[in-house]
């Protein structure tokens, strides 16, 4: 299905083959609709485009003219320009106006030397004004062909096998009779004088009271030339009808014998003989009896008519003929000048259009792409920066965190080294303490211990000075006093002995006693003799 | 759109194949010349500019998350190193408190001006009872600001006459005191006994 709609598209023309709508010539508005093998009737709206639009022209509004040419000739000319200039010298055309011109070649006559174009001339001008408003209504028309072509084919389409046959069609004009020998067309000779006149003469015999043409096109298809089908009162009509068509057919005759003349036939194989509005009763035996051969009812559309519908024959044949041409791709007796243009994309419009929008769509298909790709980068750049500004903000809480981490161990540092400081302040105070009252010699203890050797070696204390003492100087006392001394200046401090005894070698006792037995440093500077009498300075270095 | 077609078509059918393929090219040219000039100029621009932000956004991502995990990291740390330093400073305080106690059972020693006036007024009556004569009793307070230890010092001086045994006793029952109490001299001669003492205020 997808595929058949791509066709549609994608074909050169838009039209199916199968669906042809044919156009009465004398009204327009009288549609034939030949859908697959099937005619029904059609109104304007109902076309479609995939419809072919066929038609005829009518005899009336063509120029036939027959051209004896030598066969020899055939070769050295250009056979199409030959006939133009011919038809323009021998027929009278305007040579303002512009002709459509088609020929038959017919190389069947009884002269062998020479053969015949049956040319079909018709004018543009007169066509355009006559199927402008059809094409105004449907667009275009795509078959247009020449009464007497339509029978061809018949025998393309092997609905007849190809023999000698005479059609002979009565319109409200004229009556043509057209000659195909061997499925070949030979000639048309149109007699002007048709349904409407033989109306005319017999209105003029017979006065009947509104005996209108449609009347008489009606008694002419229902009743026709038989007699059975009048009443005893109408006999008059009926005999007047036959004179009528006993004249006409005296000259068909005669048209018929001048053909088969001219093309040496030796028998007319078949006869089919119809209306514009359909067959006539018992005109069968007319021919029979005015032509020799009995003739059959030229009606083609038993196969394709389930309905019956009143059809013009000719139109009919146009439908096949459209519908064969466009099968096979054979154009050469269609006459229109309104063609169908193909599809969109087979005509230079469309093709320069289709150029154009290719062009315009593949210009801007890259930057729409980069539109595109700017869309969804942008879209992607949102939610970034979505995800960016949840990561500032954590972030955020995170170096805050961070701050608030970093200045509480700060804190806690500084604490810790405030408690540290403080622990070894504490600390150091204890232990100075605790080092000042461990390491403090009391020197009541000392200098009683001192006095216990003294007394022991016999030696006897004159003096005793304790402080920062120079060996020069008698005390140290106003020094003392007035220096800001140092808890740790015990250091330096001596204890200053001025000591006596009657021999020198209880003073050494005494000193040994000191440094032996109580490990006292002692620091002396030797004895003096003063009347027997031996005194000595014992300086003691009191702390350690 | 039928008639447009219609006399494009006839327009096109009057001008020559050249001229028709001319024709046919000039829309490839236009659109595409539009195109470049304009459009493309635009939309390469918005592209670029919006690949660059893109860029940046995901750099900036990138290193923002770096540095959110090291800033995690180092957040984990810092609470861990908190941690230890609670228990650390848990522990200095108990220290401090220990010491608090010790120092606090030290509290004799600081300086107390009334107290120190009082050791001083019994002066007189601690010689008196070891049979001591004072000649002379002087006293001096220093500031001591610059000591760790010491806040201030008294430096009394004491000078006696009397028994050389009941003077040592007497300096002994300064050197016995539990304060910080220094004998800075002492001077024993055949006229007198001059002893100067030192009293440490400790800064507690």
């Amino acid at each position: 299905m997808k595929t058949d709609k791509l066709e549609k598209y994608f074909k050169k023309y838009s039209y199916n083959v199968n669906k042809v709508v044919g156009v009465d010539p004398f009204d327009f508005d009288n549609l034939l609709l030949l859908e697959n093998g099937v005619l029904s009737e059609i109104s304007k709206k109902e076309i479609k485009q995939e419809y072919l639009i066929a038609s005829y022209i009518p005899n009336r509004d063509v120029i036939t003219y027959e051209l004896t040419i030598q066969k020899n000739l055939l070769e050295k000319i250009e056979l199409e320009d030959y006939i133009e200039t011919k038809c323009y010298e021998e027929v009278g055309l305007d040579e303002a106006e512009e002709y459509i011109f088609k020929h038959k070649v017919v190389d069947s006559i009884a002269d062998e030397k020479n053969l015949i174009v049956e040319v079909v001339i018709i004018s543009k001008t007169n066509m355009v004004e006559k199927y402008q408003s059809l094409k105004d209504n449907y667009g275009y028309l795509d078959y247009l062909t020449y009464p007497g072509y339509v029978f061809d084919v018949l025998y393309k389409e092997n609905i007849l096998e190809p023999q000698n046959d005479l059609y002979i069609y009565f319109t409200k004009d004229d009556i043509f009779i057209t000659l195909y020998g061997e499925g070949k067309f030979l000639q048309t000779s149109v007699i002007p004088e048709g349904l409407q006149n033989i109306y005319e003469e017999l209105v003029n015999s017979i006065k009947i009271k509104d005996f209108d043409f449609n009347v008489f096109m009606s008694l002419l298809v229902k009743k026709g030339l038989d007699l059975n089908n009048y009443s005893e009162k109408q006999h008059v009509l009926f005999n007047e009808l036959s004179e009528l068509f006993s004249n006409k057919f005296l000259i068909i005759s005669n048209q018929i014998h001048s053909i088969v003349r001219k093309f040496s036939l030796t028998t007319i194989d078949r006869i089919y003989m119809s209306t514009i509005k359909g067959v006539i009763p018992g005109i069968s035996e007319f021919a029979n009896m005015y032509l020799g051969v009995e003739a059959n009812d030229l009606k083609f559309d038993l196969n394709y008519n389930p309905n019956d519908i009143e059809i013009d024959q000719i139109m009919f044949l146009s439908m096949l003929s459209a519908q064969h041409a466009y099968k096979k791709e054979e154009q050469v007796d269609n006459f229109t000048i309104f063609q169908r243009p193909p599809t969109f994309f087979y005509r230079k419009s469309g093709q320069l259009i289709s150029i154009s929008i290719i062009s315009l769509l593949l210009s801007i298909s890259y930057p729409i792409y980069e539109v595109i790709d700017t869309f969804f980068i942008n879209n992607s750049n949102e939610t970034k920066q979505i995800e960016l500004n949840k990561l500032k903000h954590t972030h955020n809480k995170l170096n805050k965190l961070n701050k608030n981490l970093k200045s509480k161990l700060e804190q806690k540092k500084s604490q810790k080294d405030n408690l540290i400081k403080y622990i070894k302040d504490r600390e150091s105070i204890i232990d100075t303490i605790y080092k000042e009252k461990k390491g403090y010699v009391p020197k009541a203890v000392l200098i009683a211990k001192v006095s216990e050797y003294l007394d022991k070696n016999e030696v006897y204390l004159k003096e005793i000075k304790y402080g920062n003492i120079q060996k020069e100087s008698k005390t140290t006392r106003t020094k003392s006093k007035k220096t800001k001394t140092n808890i740790n200046s015990n250091n330096k401090k001596l204890l200053l002995l001025t000591v006596y005894s009657k021999s020198d070698s209880k003073i050494t006792n005494f000193i040994n006693n000191l440094v032996k037995d109580e490990h006292i440093i002692v620091e002396t500077p030797g004895y003096k003799r003063e009347r027997n009498l031996y005194t000595a300075e014992v300086g003691i270095k009191v702390e350690k | 759109m039928k008639k447009i077609l219609d006399s494009l078509d006839e327009f096109l059918s009057s001008r020559k194949e050249q001229e028709q393929q001319l024709l046919f090219f000039l829309p490839v040219l236009l659109f595409g010349f539009l195109s470049y000039s304009f459009l493309y100029s635009i939309t390469n621009k918005n592209l670029n500019n919006s690949i660059r932000k893109e860029n940046n956004l995901t750099t900036e991502i990138e290193q923002i998350k770096k540095t959110n995990i090291s800033l995690k990291s180092n957040n984990v740390h810092l609470k861990k190193i908190l941690k230890s330093a609670d228990v650390k400073l848990k522990e200095l305080n108990k220290e401090k408190e220990d010491l608090n106690i010790l120092v606090n059972q030290l509290g004799f020693l600081k300086f107390d001006l009334p107290k120190w006036a009082g050791f001083y007024n019994n002066i007189p009556k601690l010689a008196q009872k070891h049979h001591l004569y004072i000649l002379s009793l002087d006293n001096e307070m220093f500031e001591e600001n610059n000591k760790e230890l010491v806040q201030k010092k008294m430096s009394i001086q004491i000078e006696v006459i009397g028994n050389f045994i009941d003077f040592m006793k007497f300096v002994n029952e300064f050197e016995s005191k539990k304060q910080l109490i220094k004998i800075e001299s002492i001077e024993i001669t055949s006229d007198k006994m001059v002893v100067d003492i030192d009293i440490y205020g400790a800064k507690l």
